[in-house]
C-alpha cells in the first residue's frame, strides 16, 4: 500500500474499529476526487468517517444536516445587505468547505437536493448571477438511512450518478464494538485525531491518482463492465458514461493507494462494486443492486 | 467499406501488376484500352462516384470470357497471352466495380497472379525489384486488410504479424527455389516467350557486308566467367566459313555428328593437356545454334541432351534456344584446333577472283615456308589496308574483295579475314573464315567478361605443318569507352542471371550433394539405427526432408528471436504467461475466463498448487500493465520453477471455483 495512505488509513482506524476495507474505500474516493454516499443504518460512524477524513487531512470541514425545511440558500450561502456599504454581498454557506457531510441527505426536498448538483459537478456555486468556486480538494460525504422511509425523498437518479461511490460500513465485530465502548468513553476520540497528510499533499495525491497508467485492454473491459449493466436482465437502468469515467478514476485511486502506478483488472473488480451499484436500477422482483454487479463481475471475461 | 490505406494498396497492386505487365511488351496493343480504364476506375472509385451495376458487371464477365476463348484460339493462340490479356481486362473490370472487401482482395491476388505471369515473360533484373515491392505491398495490404475486416477480433500487434507472414513466405519461396528443378529450355507454359536477339554471321551463310551493322550494336551477347589460365587474346570461337562465291560465304557439308551428354557432361575429344580454361558461359537468347567458346574446347558441362560437333570443331545446339543457356566449357589454349586433313574445298577459289592470286604471288615472291608466308600476308593486310566500318557500295563489274584489294583499302574484319583467305588459298596453303566474338570487356565487379555484338570478329584459320593455325590480318579497332554505371549495372544483372535465373538442377544436385556430405558426417558414427529405418527412402530423399526440417527449426527460431525483440514486452509477458497458463491447465488448474490473474493465482495457492503463481501473477501484472519489460526474464524464471514444482507435485483435486467473483 502507499506508504501516506496506509498511515491516512491507520490514522481513522482508530476511531473506526474493524473497517479499515470501507475507510480505505473512502479514502480511494476522496484521492480519486469524488463525492461519497453512505446508506446504512444511524449510529454506525458515518459522521465520525468523514470527520476523521477531514482531519487527518487538515481538511475544513462542515456538517449540514439535511432536514425537510432546508432551503437551498441554507447550504449554498445567500447575497446579504451591507448596510454599512449598501452593497449587497455574498455570505457562504455551509458547503464552502473541503469536506462537507450531508447528513439524511434524503430528508430534504428535491429543490434544496438539486442545490447540490452544480456544486458537485462543477466543483463551483452560482447564485443570482455571482460564480464562486468552491475550495481545493471539494468532498461531498452524503449519508443516507435506508430504513426511514417516512418523511425522506429519495435522492434522484441524476443526483445519485454524481456521487463517486456509495459505501455500507455495516455493524461492527463484536469485539470491534466493544473496543468502540471501551475507548470512546464518552469523549469524541475523532476530534483527537492527529493531521497525517496537508491538504497540499492530498491534492498532490489527486493529481497522481489521474496520471496511473491505465492499459487500453482494461479499458475495453471497463466498458464491457458497464454495458453488462445496461444489458442485464435484472436492471431496468444501467450505469452511465459519467459512471465509467467514475469507475475509471476509482480504479485509478485504487491502483495508487496501492502503491502502482498503474492499474490491474483486480483494481477496476475491487471499486466496481461501490461505483456502479448506486447506479443501476434493478427490476422490482430482482436482487439487490450490488448481486447483480457481483454476477456481472462473474460473468464478464477478463483480459489477459 | 474497406478503409482508404486498403484500398489505396488494392489500387497500387493493381498497378504495379498491369503496368510490369505491360512493360514485358508481350501484351497485344490493343490492350492498352482495358490498361487506361485501370486508372480511370480508381479515380472514379477514390471521388467516391457510384459503381457500375451489377447487371453490367455480370455483362462485361461474360464478355470477357468470350474475348477470352477467341483470343486464345484466334488472336494469341497461346495460353499465357490470353491468360495476360484476362488478367488486364479483369483488373480493368474491377476497378468499376469496388464494393466490398472480397472485391479487394480479389484485386490483390489478380495482382499476385499478373506478377507470376510477368516472371514467365521475362528474364530482366528489374523484375526482381518489382516483385519485392509487389510482395511488401501484398503482405502488408492483405494482414491490414485482414486485422480490420472483422471488428469484434483483438487487435493483434501489426508490424509483428505482418513480419511472421512475410518471413515464412520468404523462407517458403528459398525452399522452393532450391526444391523445385526448373527446366533451361521452356518455360512452364510450354512456350517462351523471348524475343531472341539477332545477329548475323553465325550461320551457314555470311552476305558481304553484313558486319558492318552489327559493329555499333552494344547489345550484351554473352557473359563468361573464367578461371584458369586464360589467354592474351580471348577469340571465342563459332562458326567456320569454307565456300566463297565472290560475294558471300557458305559451309559446306562438314560431316556434324550428334553428341550425347553422359551425367551433363560432353566429351569433345582431344588429347587433354594440363592447364585448361573454364569457362561458364552464359548465352542470352540469339539467332543461331552455334555455341561458342575459346579454343580448343575439350569438355563441356550443361543441361543439354544432345549436340552437334562437326569436322571443324563447331558445336551447335539443336535447335536456336529459347531462353538464355547457360554451359561450362573447359579449352586447351595450346591445342590445335583440328588436326583434320584440309579437303579440296578449303583451297576452293571464286571464279571473279580476279587479280588476287597475283597479288597474292607478288607479297610472299621468294619465301618458301608457309608459316612464313602466311604471317606475310597478314602483315600486308595490315601494313597497306585501313580499318573502317563505313565501306562505300561495290560498283558493277568488280567483286566487294577486289574492290577492298586494290581500289578502297578499307574495311573490317570480314573483308580482312575473306582476303586473307583467298590469298592463302593463291599460294596453295588451306585456309578458311572463322566467326565468332574478339575479346569482352573485364567486368572488374562481377570478375567476368561482357561479349557484346560489336565484339562480332571474323579471323582465318590456315592449315600449316599439318595443323590449323589462327591468323588474324584485321587491325585492331579502337577500343570503346564504357560508363562505371553500366559496369555496376551489369555486374547486378550477371549476379541475377547465375543466382536466379540459370540456377539449374547441377546446383540444385551440388547443393543437396554438399549437404548430404555434411549430414553423413552426423549421421553415420551416431546414428546408425536411424539410418537402417529410413532404409526405404533414398538417400536424398532422406537428406531434401533433413534439410527441411533443419530449414524451417532455424526459420522457426529465427522468427521467435525477432518476435521477442521487436514486439511489445507486453505481448512478451502474455506469451510468457500463456505459458504458465497452459503448464498449471495440464496439472489441472484451469484459469476461469471471468477470474482476474491474481484471482486464478490465489485459487491455485489455495488449493496446493504452486505459490509461485502469485508472484508470476503479480510480474505479469507489472511487464503487462506496468510497461516494466525488464522484469520478462525474471517472469520466464518463474515459469521454469512453476513448472519443476508442477513436476514434484502429484495431481491436485479438481479446482474450486470458490474465488470467482
Amino acid at each position: 500500500m502507499n506508504e501516506e495512505v496506509r498511515k491516512l488509513v491507520y490514522e481513522i482506524g482508530t476511531v473506526i474499529h474493524g473497517k479499515n476495507e470501507v475507510v480505505r474505500m473512502a479514502v480511494e474516493c476522496l484521492a480519486a476526487g469524488g463525492h461519497l454516499l453512505i446508506e446504512d443504518v444511524p449510529g454506525v460512524g458515518k459522521t465520525t468517517l468523514a470527520f476523521a477524513m477531514a482531519r487527518a487531512t487538515r481538511c475544513s470541514f462542515r456538517r449540514i444536516q439535511f432536514t425537510s425545511d432546508l432551503l437551498p440558500s441554507d447550504i449554498l450561502g445567500t447575497q446579504i445587505l451591507n448596510r454599512k456599504t449598501g452593497d449587497f454581498e455574498f455570505r457562504k454557506g455551509p458547503i464552502f468547505a473541503n469536506i462537507v457531510l450531508a447528513d439524511e441527505i434524503n430528508r430534504t426536498n428535491p429543490k434544496t437536493q438539486s442545490a447540490l448538483l452544480e456544486a458537485m459537478n462543477e466543483k463551483r456555486v452560482s447564485q443570482e448571477g455571482l460564480s464562486l468556486n468552491l475550495p481545493k480538494p471539494f468532498m461531498l460525504v452524503a449519508t443516507q438511512n435506508p430504513v426511514e422511509y417516512h418523511g425522506t425523498f429519495p435522492l434522484p437518479e441524476s443526483q445519485l450518478d454524481r456521487f463517486m461511490m456509495s459505501l455500507t460500513i455495516g455493524y461492527p465485530e463484536p469485539e470491534d464494538e466493544k473496543k468502540v465502548l471501551v475507548s470512546n468513553s464518552g469523549i469524541p476520540r475523532a476530534e483527537e485525531i492527529s493531521p497525517v497528510l496537508t491538504t497540499e499533499d492530498l491534492i498532490r495525491i489527486q493529481n497522481a491518482v489521474q496520471e496511473v497508467r491505465f492499459h487500453d485492454a482494461l479499458t475495453d473491459y471497463l466498458l464491457r463492465l458497464v454495458a453488462a449493466t445496461r444489458h442485464h436482465e435484472e436492471v431496468r437502468l444501467g450505469a452511465s458514461t459519467r459512471g465509467a469515467m467514475f469507475l475509471m478514476r476509482a480504479s485509478r485511486a485504487r491502483a495508487y493507494c496501492s502503491g502502482r502506478n498503474y492499474v490491474v483488472p483486480d483494481d477496476i473488480r475491487t471499486v466496481a462494486g461501490p461505483v456502479l451499484a448506486h447506479r443501476i436500477i434493478p427490476r422490482p422482483d430482482a436482487g439487490s443492486s450490488r448481486d447483480i454487479i457481483k454476477t456481472i463481475l462473474q460473468q464478464t471475461p477478463v483480459p489477459l | 467499406m474497406p478503409n482508404r490505406k486498403f484500398r489505396l494498396s488494392t489500387a497500387l497492386t493493381a498497378g504495379v501488376g498491369s503496368v510490369s505487365l505491360l512493360l514485358t511488351g508481350e501484351a497485344h496493343s490493343l490492350m492498352a484500352v482495358p490498361s487506361l480504364l485501370i486508372p480511370l476506375g480508381y479515380v472514379r472509385s477514390y471521388l467516391g462516384r457510384p459503381n457500375i451495376t451489377q447487371k453490367a458487371v455480370a455483362a462485361f464477365v461474360f464478355l470477357d470470357l468470350a474475348l477470352f476463348f477467341l483470343d486464345l484460339v484466334f488472336v494469341s493462340e497461346d495460353t499465357l497471352l490470353a491468360v495476360v490479356h484476362l488478367t488486364l481486362f479483369f483488373q480493368a473490370l474491377k476497378s468499376f466495380d469496388l464494393n466490398t472487401h472480397e472485391d479487394h482482395t480479389q484485386v490483390h491476388f489478380m495482382g499476385l497472379l499478373q506478377i507470376i505471369l510477368v516472371s514467365e515473360l521475362t528474364l530482366s533484373v528489374w523484375f526482381a525489384l518489382v516483385l519485392a515491392l509487389f510482395m511488401v505491398i501484398l503482405v502488408v495490404s492483405l494482414m491490414d486488410g485482414y486485422l480490420h475486416s472483422d471488428p469484434g477480433t483483438e487487435r493483434v500487434a501489426f508490424t509483428g504479424a505482418a513480419a511472421k507472414v512475410s518471413g515464412w513466405t520468404l523462407l517458403t519461396l528459398v525452399l522452393l527455389f532450391i526444391l523445385v528443378p526448373r527446366t533451361a529450355w521452356t518455360g512452364f507454359w510450354g512456350k517462351s516467350h523471348l524475343k531472341r536477339i539477332a545477329t548475323t554471321g553465325f550461320s551457314d551463310e555470311m552476305d558481304f557486308g553484313s558486319y558492318g551493322d552489327v559493329k555499333t550494336d552494344d547489345t550484351v551477347v554473352m557473359r563468361v566467367e573464367l578461371e584458369g589460365p586464360a589467354p592474351g587474346e580471348l577469340y571465342w570461337r563459332g562458326s567456320t566459313l569454307d565456300r566463297f562465291d565472290g560475294r558471300a560465304w557458305t559451309r559446306s557439308n562438314t560431316g556434324e555428328r550428334l553428341l550425347f551428354s553422359r551425367d551433363k557432361q560432353f566429351v569433345l575429344g582431344g588429347q587433354t593437356r594440363e592447364s585448361l580454361v573454364k569457362q561458364t558461359i552464359y548465352l542470352e537468347p540469339i539467332n543461331t545454334r552455334v555455341l561458342f567458346g575459346l579454343p580448343t574446347s575439350v569438355a563441356m558441362e550443361a543441361e543439354f541432351m544432345y549436340i552437334g560437333l562437326d569436322d571443324h570443331r563447331v558445336m551447335k545446339l539443336k535447335r536456336e534456344p529459347r531462353g538464355r543457356v547457360r554451359y561450362t566449357l573447359w579449352s586447351d589454349p595450346n591445342m590445335a584446333v583440328d588436326i583434320r586433313k584440309p579437303r579440296p574445298s578449303d583451297l576452293q577459289l571464286p571464279q571473279t577472283v580476279g587479280r588476287i592470286p597475283d597479288l597474292a604471288r607478288e607479297v610472299v615472291s621468294g619465301i618458301e615456308d608457309p608459316q612464313l608466308k602466311a604471317m606475310i600476308i597478314g602483315k600486308y593486310l595490315q601494313g597497306n589496308m585501313a580499318y573502317a566500318l563505313e565501306t562505300r557500295r561495290t560498283p558493277r563489274g568488280i567483286s566487294p574483295i577486289e574492290d577492298f584489294l586494290f581500289n578502297t583499302r578499307q574495311g573490317y574484319c570480314e573483308h580482312f579475314s575473306t582476303a586473307m583467305t583467298l590469298m592463302l588459298r593463291s599460294v596453295n596453303i588451306p585456309a578458311r573464315v572463322v566467326t565468332g566474338f574478339l575479346g569482352g570487356d573485364v567486368n572488374p565487379l562481377g570478375n567476368y567478361v561482357l561479349v557484346r555484338q560489336s565484339d562480332a570478329h571474323a579471323w582465318v584459320e590456315a592449315y600449316i605443318g599439318g595443323r590449323w593455325m589462327r591468323f588474324d590480318p584485321t587491325p585492331s579497332a579502337p577500343p570503346s569507352l564504357r560508363s562505371a554505371t553500366a559496369i555496376y549495372l551489369d555486374a547486378v544483372r550477371m549476379a541475377w542471371f547465375k543466382y536466379v535465373i540459370s540456377y539449374s538442377s547441377l546446383e540444385q544436385r551440388r547443393a543437396v550433394r554438399t549437404l548430404e556430405s555434411g549430414l553423413s558426417w552426423i549421421s553415420r558414427p551416431h546414428l546408425p539405427d536411424m539410418t537402417r529405418l529410413f532404409s526405404g527412402l533414398s538417400r536424398k530423399g532422406l537428406t531434401i526432408i533433413g534439410f527441411m526440417a533443419a530449414a524451417l527449426f532455424f526459420g522457426w527460431k529465427l522468427l521467435l528471436l525477432f518476435h521477442r525483440q521487436n514486439r511489445s514486452p507486453q505481448r512478451s509477458a502474455l506469451q510468457s504467461y500463456e505459458r504458465i497458463l497452459k503448464r498449471l491447465h495440464r496439472a489441472g488448474f484451469s484459469k476461469s475466463l471471468c477470474e482476474t490473474p491474481k484471482q486464478f493465482a490465489e485459487r491455485v495457492a489455495r488449493a496446493g498448487g504452486p505459490v509461485d503463481a502469485i508472484d508470476a501473477s503479480e510480474i505479469y501484472y507489472r511487464i503487462r500493465y506496468g510497461g516494466d519489460a525488464g522484469l520478462l526474464h525474471e517472469l520466464d524464471r518463474i515459469a521454469t520453477r512453476i513448472e519443476q514444482q508442477l513436476a514434484t507435485m502429484r495431481k491436485p483435486a479438481p479446482p474450486n471455483q470458490e474465488a470467482l467473483g
